[in-house]
């Protein structure tokens, strides 16, 4: 038992940074990102702990996207009642509040000419990627980032595989457009 | 947009998301080991319960067996009462004559009073 936790321990270990990472760009905030990867991690961990190790990259995969989805769902509501009760003025805060770029903390206490150099790039690819529909970001980082075949992505996503591949192409040639001659 | 152009892209996008990984700052790595620790304890905690319950149920049927075992061969048991004492207890007739049966059957042998 201590052995098949030891392995769980590793394979969450192996794809934690990953998976936090994709859940901030789906979300731009950290906290709920951190939200989104504790939920992942302690389904996986009480409801799966004792299947086969080859089971746990599909279902943390599946597990983490669900909960992504949820978020969206979740915020799509409070954005709702939000435009409803609020005011323009606090709209326009909402809208500062959504904007990764606006959002982008620096902790890593770097100096001006470093933050430039190596988080200009990564925000503004966090930027690129979380303006796109969120079936688009999913198919996109699936395939791209995880290496997922297009069977394999359709069945994290729960749709179909032409569904993977038209939410694909679109985000290839969004980001393409979005992003500038460097990338 | 090329085959080899959307490569690039893509090639270009997946380093520049691995340096993302790389580059995650002290405190929020330190906020992702502490959520993975809580979560090996619920796994560890689900697995003691799940060894609880087994062990519960277990204990539970040996104790059942035990005492269907213990009733079956207790000296109260149905089967270990003999067939007279069972006619008597099933008996309506009174308890008080069984009581004094020698005295009746000392009375027939040697005849009733006159």
């Amino acid at each position: 038992m201590l052995q098949a936790h030891r392995e769980l321990d590793a394979f969450l270990a192996s794809v934690e940074k990953r998976a936090f990472r994709t859940a901030e760009i789906a979300t731009g905030n950290k906290d709920d990102a951190l939200d989104i990867l504790q939920d992942a991690m302690f389904k996986l961990a009480e409801k799966y702990h004792d299947h086969d190790a080859e089971e746990w990259g599909p279902l943390f995969t599946t597990i983490l996207q669900s909960r992504i989805r949820d978020w969206y769902r979740r915020n799509a509501v409070r954005n709702k009642f939000r435009s409803w009760f609020s005011s323009k003025d606090e709209d326009q805060n909402d809208n500062d509040h959504k904007d990764p770029l606006q959002q982008a903390e620096d902790d890593k206490a770097r100096t001006p000419e470093q933050l430039l150099q190596a988080g200009r790039r990564i925000d503004e690819l966090d930027s690129a990627i979380h303006a796109l529909p969120l079936r688009q970001q999913q198919a996109f980082l699936l395939r791209i980032w995880e290496g997922y075949s297009v069977e394999e992505t359709a069945s994290a996503m729960k749709c179909s595989a032409g569904s993977v591949k038209t939410h694909y192409s679109r985000a290839v040639h969004a980001l393409r457009e979005k992003l500038d001659q460097h990338w | 947009m090329t085959k080899h152009n959307e490569d690039e892209l893509n090639a270009n996008i997946r380093q520049a998301l691995d340096e993302s990984v790389d580059a995650l700052d002290a405190s929020t790595l330190s906020k992702i080991r502490q959520i993975r620790a809580q979560a090996i304890e619920k796994a560890e905690v689900r697995s003691v319960h799940w060894q609880g319950y087994l062990l519960g149920g277990l204990a539970t049927a040996c104790v059942m067996v035990l005492a269907v075992v213990l009733l079956l061969n207790s000296p109260t048991s149905m089967q270990s009462v003999p067939v007279d004492d069972l006619e008597l207890i099933s008996s309506s007739d009174n308890l008080e004559l069984f009581e004094d049966l020698e005295f009746y059957e000392w009375l027939e042998e040697d005849g009733l009073p006159s």
